[in-house]
């Protein structure tokens, strides 16, 4: 926990900040063993070239299988990085996995996913006492992430499903998943893995209701627009209830003044990722006409991120690492307080890996602003202090 | 903050009041649909997630209930299967009396009947069975009653345990447990190892003892044996056997200890006494511990015997033959004691040589004496009668003296030289016997070093041999030397005198004879160089011999005894003497002395006048002299001086004269020896005595000793020896005359005086270069 370049025992890292794809991969997949590699994930940072990307990574890893995604940003050794490629490599000797595209996303099939996910989980095959979770980059600008986490929830039963959705920096445009060597765009990939580590899963977020609530009375959910709150033009409405003007909005207030709504005693952000000049806001997960919902107020953010990575085993052990699906609108906020450093100091010394994400996902439900994460430790009385 | 901005007008308010109310309607009635929407999905998941959550903590609580009961079991079952693998034997459950399960062993064990072991076979016929094995050899208890009280008592043991031996030395255990009132389980454990083991273990221990005991036992080169408490032999090793000569068939384990005992007696292995009776032993035993004694065997063996006290009340006897060790004890005993005997006598025998070497020495020293009383007689002889020799020759050469003076001119004159040489040889001659004798006695007074100085000595000789020398015609020198050394002023005297004197006669006429002294260092040598006919090598250390005369010299020439009067006289007073010659060439004589700081002594002839042999001596002398032909030369020689003289032969006599005289006569001259026991110093002290006068006085002697000197030291008188030189006489008794006459008398200390001391130098002037 006090390393301060603390290196994972079980998962090997890669990463180049080249510009240039053929040199970014060979720098990144210099320091990996690929004959001891199961699989490879790989983030990928905005403005390098996916078409010479996809191919550069196939022929380099040699028959390996990677997948992985385009990013708002890469949680990697160092933190917070914004050009970094980003691979983690996973070992043959803890991990077992099995990959499934689902293209198109848009239009969605529910029936067809539920069967392909179906048919997948039920063909890996299972090793005794290993230990058996679901990871799922999906297109981050699709906006069906909802439907499909909450099909394979239903599809895949006890089996966890985790993971964030794909970016492209701060552009909510395009968004690409890699897998068999190519970047697709709406698309979703579901990795099912199965692995002698433990694993704990994690989501946090670091927002508290306040007082303020509002009714959207006009919105489309398909699309995720917001026309109208409380009868009056949404964008217009929502800049007068945080204390700005339409004019000031922009990703930044959003990320600091997020949208909740409640079901329980939870409370779920709902991220708004742009005001159109319609007065609409877009928001990124779903929101529904006549929907009462919450204004957010955030807590100390660098608190909650280490209270939330401050997990252990049985035997009491800090993870060996974890992979990381943390929201760009998170990021915003903590560049705009400033925070970056302290943020990837602790990502750091949590050994964190990851990136920045349009959304995540943790057990079947979408969402905005959290952190998702999956914790892996050692191997059950194998403490490896 | 309401829903609705108040700054709105009150119309937009309502309008939008109505909008949200409408959209809440809608949704509130949308809740119905049946039909997925990304919210619904939404909402549905989280609820099932909620749902979820609740079940999995359920779940979780039931699942760690599940998971501990499962643990339990799963370790009951792994326990129950270990044990059963560590049982590795045959394994059989019987329910309800009949076989259920049974394993392979349980079921192959028996060959003969393995075919018969089937289910359902009831447990008494199991045990039939078993029990016609052929393969089963034997049970520690009866099976039929073992398996009677197992079936049939329910309340008796529900465990039971056979032990089953099986053919090739196989061992089985049967274990029979009731584990339930229905079933009973049957194992078969083999245990052969562990019979083998324990069985080997045993008997090895115990073989091994033995053995290692035996081995000990045989390897002691003492024989040993132990008895039981009650006297019989338990363990005994060879060398026990063979230094009693005992037979093989007599000691046996079990043998009575009074039956080797008597064994040994009957047979004379023992000579006497010991071992004694058992029971005495064993009291001594009892209250020592141990026992030990020697025991003598015919043939002169002795063995050491030790008993001692076993733990358990037994005893053991160990025996070593120390028949070497007794002998060698008696050898040396016996070598000490002939080495004391030897001792003893050797110690009488020294004792009697010790004796007689007291013995002789006492007679050596008798002999020693009488011989020293011999030589010292001879010597005394020798002396008296060169002293009595000297007396004649003495007066004869006084009258030879007159003689001459009167005869000078007549026709006798070389008749009378010739005579007075000839006394002159006589004379020196005695002189040198006189010498000889008392160098040769062992009179401690003989020599008596003190400073002499050699200048006086140099010039006194030269002085009186100038006559010879001139005569001889030889040229005589002599250098002079202000030398002082530690000698005896009488004898290096005549020893110088007599090398001059020799080396003057062994020169021919014309030749020369030097006579000086050379410093070298702290020494001072004295030499007397000539050029005479020298000393062949052959002759040089003869001539110090009495009598000796070199080959080249001419018979006739001297008598020969100077030089070795030289040799003793230098012996004596530890100068070194030594001469360097060449034949025809010459010869250097030369004693060397220790150098000494001295001080030049007042001559007491210093200031002395020339005497003039012409003017009278006009004094009165008295002379006592008992030898009348002397006393008639000197009387006659003084008259002739012109000195009125009193002849007396006594003490007596010359008191009688100065009596009738009735005045102190000038001087006296006396004679030491007188008749009887009267002496010349005797007559002067009576004269000194009569006349108050401390009149000077001359003792003319032949005695040459220093006991007299020192007499004329206290007494206050001048020796002279004898023979008088007349030359030398008139000067001493006119210096006397003038300067210690009682008139004259200042106190000037009384000087010695001798023949040679100050006269001679008294008459130093022109004639030494």
């Amino acid at each position: 926990m006090d390393g301060s370049r603390a290196i994972p025992n079980y998962v090997t890292l890669g990463q180049s900040n080249a510009s240039d794809p053929v040199t970014a991969v060979a720098e990144a997949t210099a320091g990996i063993d690929l004959n001891e590699c199961r699989f490879v994930l790989v983030f990928v940072p905005c403005g390098l070239s996916l078409d010479t990307l996809g191919p550069a990574l196939e022929a380099a890893m040699n028959g390996v299988p990677v997948f992985g995604c385009t990013t708002a940003g890469q949680i990697t050794g160092d933190g917070y990085e914004t050009d970094a490629l980003l691979l983690v490599a996973f070992p043959k000797a803890h991990f077992r996995c099995a990959s499934v595209l689902f293209h198109p996303l848009k239009p969605i099939s529910i029936p067809d996913i539920a069967a392909v996910a179906e048919r997948h989980a039920a063909q890996f095959r299972h090793t005794a006492s290993w230990n058996r979770l679901a990871l799922i980059l999906a297109d981050g600008v699709t906006k069906q992430e909802d439907l499909l986490v909450s099909t394979l929830e239903m599809v895949l039963g006890d089996l966890p499903v985790f993971g964030g959705s794909a970016a492209d920096g701060l552009a909510f445009r395009e968004t690409h998943v890699l897998h068999g060597g190519q970047f697709h765009r709406n698309a979703a990939l579901l990795l099912l893995l199965e692995t002698d580590l433990n694993y704990e899963g994690l989501e946090f977020d670091h927002f508290l209701p306040t007082d303020t609530q509002l009714v959207i009375t006009d919105a489309d959910p398909e699309e995720r627009l917001v026309f109208e709150i409380n009868g009056a033009p949404a964008a217009q409405e929502y800049a007068r209830l945080v204390g700005c003007s339409v004019d000031d909005l922009c990703p930044r207030i959003f990320a600091e003044n997020p949208l909740l709504v409640q079901h329980g005693k939870r409370h779920y952000v709902r991220a708004i990722s742009d005001a159109s000049d319609n007065q609409a806001l877009s928001f990124l997960a779903a929101i529904d006409d006549g929907l009462i919902m919450t204004l957010g107020r955030g807590k100390a953010v660098v608190e909650t991120l280490e209270t939330g990575l401050d997990v252990c085993d049985k035997s009491g052990d800090a993870p060996d690492f974890i992979l990381g699906f943390d929201c760009v609108l998170r990021r915003l906020e903590i560049e705009e307080k400033q925070l970056s450093r302290p943020v990837s100091d602790v990502l750091q010394n949590r050994r964190v890996f990851g990136f920045n994400t349009y959304g995540e996902q943790h057990c079947g439900v979408h969402m905005n602003q959290t952190f998702v994460g999956v914790a892996f430790f050692g191997p059950e009385g194998r403490s490896l202090a | 903050m309401s829903l609705i901005d108040p700054n709105e007008p009150p119309a937009r308010q309502i309008e939008r009041q109505a909008r949200i109310i409408d959209a809440l309607v809608r949704r509130a009635s949308r809740q119905n649909e049946v039909g997925i929407s990304a919210y619904s999905a939404f909402q549905s998941a989280i609820e099932l997630q909620e749902q979820v959550a609740a079940k999995t903590r359920d779940l979780e609580k039931a699942a760690t209930e599940l998971e501990s009961v499962r643990f339990d079991r799963e370790r009951t079952r792994r326990n129950l299967d270990v044990a059963l693998s560590a049982m590795d034997g045959g394994f059989a459950l019987f329910t309800d009396g009949l076989l259920n399960v049974s394993n392979k062993l349980f079921q192959t064990l028996f060959p003969d009947i393995s075919d018969r072991i089937q289910p359902r076979l009831s447990l008494s016929n199991y045990f039939a069975l078993l029990e016609a094995s052929a393969s089963l050899e034997s049970t520690d208890r009866d099976l039929q009653q073992a398996v009677r009280h197992m079936v049939g008592g329910s309340g008796g043991a529900s465990v039971l345990s056979v032990v089953l031996e099986l053919r090739a030395d196989r061992w089985f255990q049967l274990n029979m447990q009731r584990i339930s009132p229905f079933s009973v389980v049957l194992l078969l454990t083999e245990i052969t190892a562990i019979v083998r083991q324990s069985r080997r273990e045993r008997e090895d221990l115990i073989d091994e003892q033995a053995d290692y005991l035996q081995a000990a036992f045989e390897n002691m080169t003492s024989g040993i044996c132990t008895f039981s408490a009650d006297g019989a032999v338990m363990m005994y090793n060879g060398p026990f056997r063979e230094l009693l000569g005992l037979p093989f068939t007599v000691i046996q384990k079990g043998v009575r200890f009074e039956t080797l005992l008597h064994y040994l007696r009957s047979h004379g292995l023992i000579a006497h006494d010991l071992p004694k009776p058992l029971t005495v032993l064993r009291e001594r035993l009892r209250s020592d511990n141990a026992v030990r004694t020697r025991v003598r065997q015919g043939g002169g063996r002795v063995l050491d015997l030790q008993a001692n006290l076993l733990p358990d009340g037994g005893f053991l006897i160990e025996l070593k033959d120390v028949t070497l060790e007794s002998r060698a004890t008696e050898m040396l005993e016996n070598r000490v004691m002939e080495r004391t005997a030897e001792l003893t006598r050797a110690n009488a025998r020294l004792t009697e040589q010790y004796e007689e070497q007291a013995r002789v020495e006492e007679e050596l020293r008798l002999a020693k004496e009488r011989a020293e009383a011999a030589v010292s007689s001879k010597t005394r002889f020798l002396a008296a009668a060169s002293h009595d020799l000297l007396q004649p020759v003495n007066a004869a050469k006084l009258m030879l003296d007159t003689l001459n003076e009167r005869a000078a001119s007549s026709a006798f004159a070389p008749t009378v030289k010739r005579l007075h040489r000839a006394f002159a040889s006589t004379e020196q001659l005695l002189h040198s016997l006189l010498d000889i004798s008392r160098l040769d006695g062992a009179d401690p007074d003989m020599v008596t070093p003190t400073d002499v100085s050699l200048g006086v000595l140099i010039k006194g000789v030269f002085e009186d041999q100038m006559a010879l020398a001139d005569n001889k015609g030889v040229r005589l020198d002599a250098v002079p030397c202000s030398a002082f050394v530690r000698s005896d002023p009488v004898y290096l005297w005549r020893s110088v005198q007599n090398l001059v004197v020799n080396a003057i006669q062994y020169t021919r006429p014309g030749g020369r004879v030097l006579l000086g002294c050379r410093r070298q260092g702290n020494k001072v040598l004295l030499q007397v160089w000539d050029n005479g006919v020298g000393i062949f090598p052959q002759d040089q250390e003869r001539i110090f011999e009495e009598f000796a005369r070199a080959d080249n010299v001419a018979p006739g020439s001297g008598v020969g005894l100077g030089l070795s009067v030289v040799e003793r006289a230098c012996r004596h007073l530890g100068h070194k003497l030594w001469l360097r010659s060449e034949p025809g060439v010459g010869s250097l004589f030369c004693i060397e002395m220790q150098q000494v700081d001295g001080t030049e002594v007042i001559d007491e002839s210093k200031g002395l006048t020339q005497p003039d042999d012409d003017a009278p001596m006009s004094a009165i002398a008295v002379v006592i002299e008992n030898d009348e032909d002397v006393l008639f030369a000197t009387t006659q020689r003084l008259q002739q001086w012109g000195t009125a003289v009193l002849g007396a032969s006594s003490t007596e006599a010359a008191l009688a004269h100065v009596r009738d005289m009735g005045i102190a006569p000038d001087i006296i001259l006396a004679d030491y020896q007188l008749d009887g026991d009267d002496t010349g110093v005797r007559a002067i002290e009576a004269i000194r005595d009569l006349t108050g006068t401390r009149v000077p006085a001359i003792v003319i002697t032949a005695n040459r000793s220093e006991t007299l000197r020192r007499a004329g030291e206290d007494v206050g008188f001048t020796v002279m020896t004898k023979p008088v030189q007349v030359s030398r006489l008139r000067p001493l008794i006119e210096w006397k005359i003038r300067w210690q006459s009682p008139q004259a008398q200042v106190d000037a200390p009384t000087k010695v005086g001798n023949d040679s001391g100050g006269a001679g130098s008294s008459l130093a002037n022109g004639r030494i270069r």
